[in-house]
């Protein structure tokens, strides 16, 4: 039996004339800690949204729990808290309880109703996000690092194996970025979920991170990421352009 | 008995209001929510080729107007999701096309008369007894599938992309959410007329958000609006011989200013 949750083969993605993946493999492990860097434009949301069935690729191929991509149907083992998640719908008339709801409706499958159990997941994964005391406040009505973690909650409310994190921390501030980062690594250690996180911050790619991946069209480096403090490869993901502020354990 | 209740057509007129009053906000709430909600006047002005070609062949106008809304709806929204044109300017080809070929087909069938007049702005005496049977067959057909599929068009509707990352098939709920509009605008038209449908589908929800409560909240007292709006515009229009669709949107739209100013207060 497999022990890899997501497989990528000889990936290539191209619209038209414009290559944005090129010949991109690697393999992520069950209950592994991932991030995900590179310039703007290097196609780490492009790669992000191939594994989640968002979008086709132009050749090579995708593996989840040992099935093609293309196939799987428990696309809820998959949690995914996209990017901007914190700038959603201002006007969305929904409580924070009902958007975590939603991210349970495909495990609960369709004309299905929510059981006992399903509304248990739901408090629980509101509990964990730390987000069960603005069960009845609306989406729009909360602040951003509010709101990223009732989203996280929703990825968590179908039970997911993998959670795949879009530039998480964007809008949040400062404080309340090292604490949603301290709740991911927790939620790893403690829960086993396999996580994939895009950033920009090479900090916590120093600090907290197993593995790191480095996307610039290819995949420049696939390792862990003490390899980062070396300003060569930094400056063969960013152009040079990112000043790394590597933190110390 | 009040004289109101006397009459076979006003009794019709309530029925088929008190199940429209149900229906159209459970599908405006998924339209507003979508910045969908000028596609009901689009969907209602295309209807409009289906009742003057049911004119001119003497057939069931409501019944032609059904046909060409759904197949309108299920038009405009593979030409939306071919990203051929803009989504915006799909509506309004079919808008043009479907205003363009009624006023063909009303020329052909010796012009503009009263019946059409009905269907343009709604009148408490054109709803027969054929009508009341399938606009409650209908509305009960739209009932069970929101029921039905609430959760998902509730997910597909906050979030398409996620949904559709978790494997929901996002563009048939869409459909489904475009169809059942269709298909409400036709049941609204008698009562309402078609020029005035979309409001009925909009007015009572975005009243209720003012509240700003939960989807599942808003959703009811959109309703309940929708109910208040029928029934007083329904009687209004009986004793003032006025055109209930009018009638019924001027309550509603009464029904918003008076729950804004009341709100405006929490939202400063």
């Amino acid at each position: 039996m497999t022990t890899n949750c997501i497989e990528v083969e000889h990936l290539n993605l191209s619209f038209d004339k414009n290559v944005v993946i090129e010949d991109v493999s690697f393999n992520i492990t069950n209950g592994q800690y991932t991030g995900l860097i590179g310039p703007n434009g290097g196609g780490k949301t492009t790669l992000i949204r191939i594994i989640l069935g968002l979008l086709t690729p132009s050749s090579g191929s995708v593996r989840l729990f040992g099935e093609p991509a293309s196939g799987f149907m428990r696309r809820y083992l998959i949690g995914y808290v996209p990017q901007n998640a914190s700038q959603a719908e201002f006007y969305f008339p929904a409580t924070a309880h009902e958007i975590v709801k939603s991210g349970r409706t495909a495990r609960v499958g369709m004309f299905r109703r929510f059981k006992k159990a399903d509304n248990a997941a739901i408090a629980h994964a509101m509990e964990t996000a730390g987000v069960a005391h603005l069960k009845d406040r609306l989406i729009g009505k909360l602040s951003g690092g509010q709101r990223q973690r009732v989203f996280i909650a929703r990825a968590l409310a179908g039970d997911p194996k993998v959670l795949i994190l879009d530039e998480p921390a964007v809008g949040v501030d400062t404080a309340s970025k090292e604490r949603f980062y301290e709740f991911l690594h927790e939620l790893n250690k403690n829960s086993g979920i396999t996580i994939l996180f895009v950033t920009h911050d090479l900090g916590v790619i120093a600090r907290e991170v197993e593995t790191v991946l480095c996307l610039n069209t290819r995949l420049l480096c696939h390792s862990e990421p003490g390899v980062f403090t070396e300003d060569k490869l930094i400056e063969i993901a960013y152009g040079g352009k990112v000043t790394p502020v590597i933190h110390g354990h | 008995m009040p004289e109101i209740f006397q009459f076979d057509f006003m009794l019709r007129a309530f029925a088929t209001g008190a199940i429209l009053a149900v229906i159209a906000p459970v599908i405006g709430i998924f339209m507003v929510v979508r910045r969908y909600s000028l596609m009901a006047d689009t969907l209602a002005h295309i209807s409009l080729t289906g009742v003057a070609a049911g004119m001119l062949t003497k057939t069931y106008p409501l019944g032609g107007a059904l046909a060409v809304s759904v197949i309108a709806a299920v038009g405009i929204e593979k030409l939306r999701t071919s990203r051929a044109v803009f989504g915006e300017s799909a509506v309004a080809l079919f808008f043009w096309g479907g205003m363009a070929a009624a006023v063909v087909l009303l020329s052909m069938a010796g012009g503009f008369n009263v019946g059409l007049f009905a269907y343009l702005f709604g009148s408490i005496s054109t709803v027969t007894t054929r009508d009341l049977y399938l606009i409650a067959a209908l509305g009960v057909l739209i009932l069970a599938t929101i029921f039905l599929l609430y959760k998902e068009l509730f997910f597909v509707s906050f979030d398409e992309s996620l949904a559709r990352a978790n494997g929901l098939r996002a563009e048939n709920y869409n459909l489904v959410i475009i169809v059942l509009a269709a298909v409400a605008i036709v049941l609204a038209m008698p009562i309402v007329g078609a020029l005035l449908i979309g409001a009925l589908m909009v007015v009572p929800v975005v009243t209720a958000m003012q509240f700003a409560v939960s989807f599942r909240q808003t959703l009811f007292i959109s309703i309940g609006i929708s109910l208040i709006s029928v029934i007083s515009g329904l009687v209004l229009s009986y004793y003032l011989d006025i055109a209930s669709g009018g009638t019924i949107v001027i309550t509603a739209l009464g029904i918003f200013a008076v729950v804004w100013l009341i709100t405006a207060k929490k939202r400063s």
